[in-house]
């Protein structure tokens, strides 16, 4: 009776995605300097890309800098035109095949994606949300509680629960690992592939604890 | 392109929420100046507007653009926003669950009275962090030359739809509120239009398109998010002003919008 449930869904792809960005600014400019996504279906990575886009006036705040251990040298390296990235990404992120999910999509990632976008000259377009799932958005439901959440639901109570805040109530992807015995290198996190690692682990857990 | 929205202006009286002013329009400086705080009273001139929509959060600026605005030959509508909640006398977080916020217009030249007296109430014996008013003294002190409107942020529909724990139920009696919807290029914008929507089309009630306007154009958009920034005690790295994401509340992007 509950086939429908993305829990016994052993073909759904799911795109889990993070950005590393200069701060945590969503009103202007804030280039996102480190895209990390994951092709994951059925508890396997089937594909793992990680971009560093490239901005000739990149400008990390000293905050990020710290927390994501930011390496100019390194970034210049690696970087690549960020167009193209863009438009790779993007291949998959309109591509209904998968579900987009990732940890504070609703109230960040998105927000990063959409000031590319600007950047880039494009228009928003956030059509992919409501085929996504923040799995903060959906940490939060679990801990207060809620047993289902219906997918033509999804949107309206993805946005309800990224704006909700609970004194004591922790959610962040270091919190929701190690509750659930999650084995990585948390000293790693925030590198956006190894975020999106945990974040895919922390999933096949969470799917779970909620109908969805 | 659509001819019939509403530019929604808001002024710097409304405290962190707008750069524009309500100074007099200066004929010998008719052009808007780049670098500095753009006049409401000098938009209206340059773009022939024969009305101006004002919604402010306090009566502070209504005189100023009165005044400065009838000097010009342009028509004032004034509405006061205000916060409403179940009762003005509960006065402790739990009360604030269920706040909303609405709009009173000054329907006529005897409307400003009225308005007064409502948002003194809302200020005084309402006042909880800012002024307040409940329904029921809405519906006591309410007139004929008063318009109540639902803005299209933070009204009770968008609170149900958008905020855990929130299950406001209006009771405006008699009144026949008007809705406003917009579109800012918010994803969940859709969300609350097709909410306003059903709820006015269930309820026989007035929508009316409107587009909110806190700056003048957008290469403004940088000064207003530094000023946001300023009035929230944040930083532009961490400006920590939720779901503020999007750069479509000039008077240029109205334009846009319209044929203007």
């Amino acid at each position: 009776m509950d086939s429908h449930l993305l829990r016994f869904n052993s073909s759904q792809k799911y795109l889990i995605f993070d950005f590393e960005t200069e701060s945590l600014n969503l009103c202007a400019r804030n280039y996102p300097w480190n895209l990390g996504f994951l092709v994951w279906q059925n508890g396997k990575i089937l594909e793992q890309h990680e971009y560093c886009p490239w901005w000739p006036d990149l400008n990390v705040s000293p905050g990020a800098a710290k927390v994501t251990r930011f390496d100019y040298k390194q970034y210049k390296s690696k970087a690549e035109d960020a167009k193209k990235i863009l438009e790779i990404f993007e291949s998959y992120l309109y591509n209904s095949e998968y579900i987009p999910l990732g940890h504070n999509t609703h109230s960040f990632d998105a927000f990063v994606h959409n000031l590319w976008r600007r950047e880039s000259g494009l228009p928003s377009d956030y059509s992919y949300l409501s085929r996504s799932i923040d799995t903060n958005s959906l940490a939060k439901l679990i801990k207060l509680g809620i047993k289902e959440l219906k997918q033509s639901d999804w949107l309206t109570t993805m946005f309800r629960m990224a704006g909700f805040k609970q004194k004591g109530m922790k959610t962040n992807l270091t919190a929701l690992g190690k509750e659930r015995l999650i084995d990585v290198d948390y000293d790693a996190l925030h590198e956006s592939l190894n975020d999106c690692i945990l974040n895919a682990l922390v999933w096949e857990k969470l799917k779970w604890e909620i109908e969805i | 392109m659509e001819n019939n929205i509403i530019a929604c202006f808001r002024t710097h009286y409304s405290l962190g929420r707008s750069t524009l002013t309500l100074d007099k329009y200066d004929s010998k400086i008719p052009e808007i100046k780049e670098n500095a705080p753009v006049s409401i009273c000098a938009i209206a001139k340059k773009h022939s507007l024969k009305e101006v929509f004002l919604i402010d959060s306090s009566f502070s600026g209504f005189i100023e653009a009165y005044e400065n605005l009838s000097e010009i030959d342009v028509q004032l509508r004034f509405g006061v926003k205000l916060v409403v909640c179940d009762d003005i006398n509960k006065k402790d977080d739990g009360s604030r669950v269920n706040e909303s916020k609405l709009i009173v217009f000054l329907k006529n030249s005897n409307a400003y009275k009225d308005a007064i007296k409502i948002y003194s109430k809302a200020a005084t014996d309402g006042f909880y962090y800012y002024p307040r008013i409940d329904w029921n003294h809405l519906k006591a002190l309410w007139t004929e030359n008063l318009l109540l409107a639902f803005p299209f942020y933070d009204s009770f529909l968008h609170n149900n739809l958008l905020t855990y724990k929130c299950s406001i139920v209006p009771d405006w009696g008699q009144i026949k509120p008007a809705f406003f919807v917009c579109d800012h290029s918010l994803p969940f914008d859709g969300l609350i239009k097709d909410a306003v929507n059903e709820y006015t089309r269930q309820n026989g009630l007035e929508v009316i398109k409107g587009h909110n306007v806190y700056y003048y154009s957008s290469s403004d958009y940088s000064s207003y998010v530094v000023f946001r920034c300023i009035n929230n005690r944040s930083t532009l790295n961490k400006p920590d002003l939720e779901f503020f994401t999007s750069s479509d509340f000039s008077f240029e992007s109205y334009l846009g919008k319209t044929n203007g």
